[in-house]
């Protein structure tokens, strides 16, 4: 285990010294592929998984077997491994873009697609597990559903069958709104909350739509891990976030980490995210 | 930490915003147009650093706070190291443009890797949304690569000073030159000039107050409170600023403040 000791050692690294650091800007541009990027849907989540950035380039459905996505997986910011034995952490970041939302920025452990929204029976995603954040310290862990193809217009619930964080299997989310209008668009990300006195996830099981929602489209589950927040108040405009004097505090890197966002809008406009991530290994 | 280094700098842009402006050609201190391409130092004129000790051999500055007095609320500004410019591309031209590039190799990050491509517009292009695509080699020396696709020509992306960052093709994290550059269509009502410029950014920062300069307004410490931006100023570099924003021509007072880490 690594430690930050004190300010002087955290100047030191940053300037040179013992230890690594690294700062890391990314550019998100507000399409997908040559398509223009999702319409955002103000009080939703949007996946910016799929839209282009540099570096990292685009993302894409994982496909209908369980992985572990990791930094070099096509979307993933692409930061380097700690070296030497030590841990990374993030000790600042700040961001731009060109329209008010919250970006989330989060490590993706583990993600699968190909599931259908008109099956109203379990749909099991078989080897769905964590291999970052493992064991108690999954809490924290969350469960997105992210729709990557349009499902259908008929609202119903969707919930999750899943492994919590001390080790306890067959555990379901509470139900949750999932198809109908703002909540079946691709890039869609929908949170789902975890059972009672829960605090994080090792696996998840299955997922089970209450009712058709009648098209089958093509929707996936990750289990995430969130590091940070960048609010956005008005675009054009940013935030500055800092580990020492502010929050979080320092969230770790893990190695392998694959970095990407969400956007919680606040307009109709796809965003176009500017800005950096400023790393110390201890 | 042997020397603290001020550089005071004013601009006054002439873009409406909205979307990354660049101040290179913009007074006082402006730079040139850029004619062929050329690999820019810290004694290219419009450098934020022309004749300055910051960007020399002997010191190993950081940024360790920035302090903005703007005209108006909601600004982003970037400090930047341009790396390497090219101008005299058409906004009318659909096919493959190679006018003044490949651009001229690096000599700074020279490997590539955290080296942006942008299209910087230096005369108004036309109004009609477009996409433009680049061919790069990129940080492992492999030529032939091409951008994502990215708008260029709308009332958002034409005017003088627009700063149009292309996406790198999946799986590449940097640049070292950019061969050509290939707009889809016509953006229609005027050629301009644009050009192609790679650049590192290196510290980003928020006056978000007009008419306001002072500790905890606009002013940010690299450590506290400034999320522990202390790139490295390579020597030579070649330091300007890129503004974000919706306001209209705005006018900035700034002053960058380095330490030497030698």
């Amino acid at each position: 285990m690594g430690s930050v000791a004190d300010l002087s050692q955290l100047v030191n690294t940053l300037t040179g010294g013992t230890g690594a650091s690294e700062q890391i800007w990314f550019y998100q541009d507000n399409r997908i592929g040559a398509a223009a990027g999702a319409t955002p849907v103000v009080g939703q989540f949007t996946s910016l998984w799929t839209f282009n950035m540099m570096p990292g380039g685009q993302g894409a459905a994982p496909g209908s077997t369980a992985r572990n996505p990791t930094r070099t997986t096509p979307g993933a910011l692409g930061q380097s491994d700690p070296t030497g034995g030590r841990q990374k952490y993030i000790a600042g970041a700040v961001s731009t873009a060109t329209t008010s939302g919250v970006q989330i920025w989060y490590d993706r452990l583990a993600d699968i697609s190909g599931l259908n929204a008109t099956t109203i029976t379990a749909q099991n995603t078989t080897g769905l597990a964590v291999s970052r954040y493992t064991g108690a310290a999954s809490a924290g862990n969350q469960i997105w559903i992210e729709i990557f193809t349009i499902i259908g217009t008929t609202a119903t619930t969707i919930s999750a069958t899943y492994t919590n964080q001390a080790g306890t299997s067959g555990r379901v989310t509470p139900l949750v709104v999932f198809g109908g209008t703002n909540r079946r668009e691709a890039t869609r990300i929908i949170v789902m909350p975890l059972a009672a006195g829960d605090t994080g996830v090792r696996s998840v099981e299955s997922v089970t739509v209450t009712a058709t929602t009648g098209t089958a489209g093509n929707f996936g589950v990750v289990i995430a891990r969130p590091l940070v927040n960048i609010p956005i108040g008005l675009g054009g405009t940013g935030t500055l976030i800092d580990c020492l004097s502010s929050m979080p505090a320092f969230p770790e890197v893990q190695t392998g980490a694959c970095l990407s966002q969400i956007w919680f809008a606040s307009t109709t406009t796809s965003p176009i995210t500017v800005g950096s991530f400023s790393m110390v290994e201890a | 930490m042997t020397q603290l280094r001020p550089i005071y700098f004013r601009k006054i842009s002439n873009n409406s915003g909205a979307g990354l402006t660049s101040s290179w050609i913009i007074l006082a201190n402006a730079g040139a147009i850029p004619t062929s391409a050329a690999a820019c130092t810290n004694t290219t004129v419009g450098a934020l650093n022309f004749e300055d000790s910051v960007g020399q051999n002997s010191f190993d500055y950081r940024i360790v706070r920035t302090s903005y007095n703007v005209s108006a609320s909601g600004m982003m500004i970037i400090v930047a190291d341009r790396l390497s410019h090219t101008g005299g591309l058409s906004g009318t031209v659909n096919t493959t443009q190679t006018t003044n590039l490949p651009t001229a190799a690096l000599t700074r990050y020279t490997s590539g890797e955290g080296v942006f491509i942008a299209l910087e517009i230096y005369t108004a292009i036309g109004t009609t949304a477009t996409t433009a695509t680049c061919s790069y080699t990129n940080q492992a020396g492999t030529a032939g690569q091409t951008t994502k696709a990215r708008i260029i020509g709308s009332t958002s992306a034409n005017a003088s000073g627009s700063f149009l960052i292309c996406p790198l093709q999946d799986g590449d994290t940097g640049v070292r030159s950019v061969e050509s550059v290939t707009l889809a269509a016509s953006t229609v009502s005027a050629a301009g000039a644009f050009g192609v410029t790679l650049f590192k950014p290196l510290q980003m920062s928020h006056p978000t107050i007009a008419g306001l300069e002072g500790y905890g307004t606009n002013n940010y410490n690299s450590i506290v409170g400034g999320g522990s931006q202390m790139e490295p100023i390579l020597p030579n570099s070649c330091l300007f600023v890129l503004m974000t924003g919706l306001v209209s021509t705005p006018a900035i007072n700034g002053v960058i403040n380095f330490m030497d880490a030698t």
